[in-house]
Order: structure tokens, then C-alpha cells, then sequence
């Protein structure tokens, strides 16, 4: 993993892999084509309507999930009550490829590798309604735990959409911000 | 239940052992008008693991918490409809 250590190397893929987790109010991204996930259960959505599902994490623009160049999960509010999750760590620690770590100290996600001891999710970028709340001086994401600003049980009529995403290194057509939060300030 | 593999620790060669975790939660539904209940059991075998961590060049990993219970009353606003 000597490669994660060496920015210039990073650079130098093919593709990375970044995470969004994205708090998106539903009714905000949703237009008449798309069915509202918030208040209904998801396994009784047919395919086509479930590729139809809107997210706007993914690159940060509304796109539907068969457009979106990710990974995508879509935890509702109903999942979140129905297992009983407490903190975002926890509901994240639900979705494929993600894991969490405590420290005692902070509670961090790490996804496919990315987040070493130490990292503290500089890689990984968070929005509640589109803002970013990772700490504006060292862009750590030290929220996963019980320091999230919000309580899991007012997360009705919201979804949380974890992405993981894989970009090219070229980032020509990519807001400069969110390669700099996923990447690195070095990034090419 | 959650499987945590094994992970590598900043200390070259030295891993965390991987883990299965079982969660349990209980949750009303409607209990009343206004009010929930949950109860739950984090960790419910009470297996000892660990997670790696960079706090100290000394210490590469930190044991989490052993078996934990907790209860949480949820109060509602007014739900739509109600």
C-alpha cells in the first residue's frame, strides 16, 4: 500500500476510486418520472423504476442510477428505523465495501481500501442537501459517530445515498473542488 | 450480523483478526401516538476485536467495546395524517 502514500504515483492511475455519501432530500431530486423512496418500500419498486430512482451524489448533479457512474445505495428512513441505526457509521457499515474504524477518539469510514489508520476521511466527501461538512481546516470527516449534527431519528422524509465512484485521473470536466476533497491538493 | 476481515496495522506484518458481529434491534412501531421505543444489543457474543488506529507509533490497533445494550425513547412530532 506503498502507493497510497506517494501522492505523485496517484496521479498516475487509471482511476481512483472516491466516495460521496450524500444526504439528499428526496422530494428535491425527484421529478415526476421518479418514484419517491422515501415512504415506501424500495423491494416493491419494479426494476425499471428502481434504475429510474434519481441521485445527485454520484456527480453531484441529478442523474438517474443507471446513468450514474457508481456504486450506488440508497438507505431510507424506513431502513434506518427498521435496523435501528444510531449513527451514520453504522448505517454505513451496512453498504458493500464500506467499513468503519474507532478509534475511542473518532469513528471513521473507510471504503475498499481507502481510509488508513490516520487518514481520518480526507478522502471521503460528505453533503447534507448538497454542503459539504467536512472541517474547513484540515478537510478531515470526523462525524461518523456520535458527533454526526444529526440525529439518526430525524432522518424521516430523508435518504442517505452512499457512492462509490470511480473517476479518471483527468479531471477536465470535474469542479476542481471535488477533485481537491477526493484526491488530494495535488492531484493531476 | 457484520463480518469484519482481517486488516493490516501500520506496524508491517502485524494484522487485526477478522470478527463476526451481531447486532440486534427491537423497535416499536406506533407504540403511541407520539412516542417509540428501541431496544438493542451491539456486539451481542461479546467478542473482543479490535480496529487499527494511528494514534500512537506504540499502540497499532484499539480494542472496541464488548457487548453493549442500550434504550432509546423516540419522540415524533405530529405525523402527517394523524
Amino acid at each position: 500500500m506503498q502507493w497510497l502514500n506517494d501522492k505523485s504515483s496517484m496521479g498516475r492511475l487509471a482511476l481512483l476510486f472516491g466516495v460521496l455519501l450524500s444526504m439528499v432530500l428526496s422530494a428535491e431530486a425527484q421529478d415526476l418520472q421518479t418514484p419517491d423512496i422515501t415512504n415506501q418500500n424500495v423491494d416493491s419498486l419494479s426494476l425499471e423504476a428502481l434504475m429510474n430512482i434519481k441521485v445527485e451524489s454520484a456527480a453531484l448533479h441529478p442523474q438517474s442510477l443507471q446513468d450514474a457512474l457508481a456504486s450506488v445505495t440508497i438507505i431510507t428512513a424506513e431502513d434506518i428505523r427498521k435496523y435501528g441505526y444510531r449513527t451514520l457509521g453504522e448505517a454505513l457499515s451496512s453498504v458493500r465495501g464500506f467499513y468503519t474504524s474507532n478509534d475511542r477518539t473518532y469513528e471513521t469510514v473507510g471504503v475498499r481500501g481507502y481510509d488508513l489508520p490516520g487518514d481520518y476521511d480526507g478522502h471521503v466527501l460528505v453533503l447534507v442537501n448538497g454542503h459539504n461538512i467536512a472541517d474547513n481546516i484540515f478537510d478531515y470527516m470526523l462525524f461518523f459517530g456520535d458527533g454526526f449534527p444529526i440525529d439518526m431519528n430525524l432522518m424521516s422524509g430523508h435518504t442517505i445515498t452512499a457512492a462509490t465512484a470511480s473517476w479518471p485521473t483527468r479531471r477536465a470536466n470535474w469542479p476542481s473542488c471535488v477533485s481537491r476533497y477526493l484526491w488530494g491538493e495535488d492531484s493531476t | 450480523m457484520q463480518y469484519q476481515s482481517r486488516m493490516e496495522t501500520l506496524v508491517s506484518g502485524l494484522y487485526v483478526s477478522p470478527v463476526y458481529l451481531a447486532d440486534f434491534t427491537l423497535t416499536s412501531k406506533h407504540l403511541q401516538r407520539d412516542f417509540d421505543v428501541r431496544l438493542g444489543i451491539r456486539n451481542a457474543f461479546n467478542r473482543n476485536y479490535s480496529d487499527p488506529v494511528a494514534l500512537y507509533l506504540t499502540v497499532p490497533s484499539m480494542i472496541q467495546p464488548g457487548r453493549s445494550f442500550f434504550v432509546e425513547l423516540i419522540a415524533h412530532r405530529a405525523r402527517p395524517g394523524s
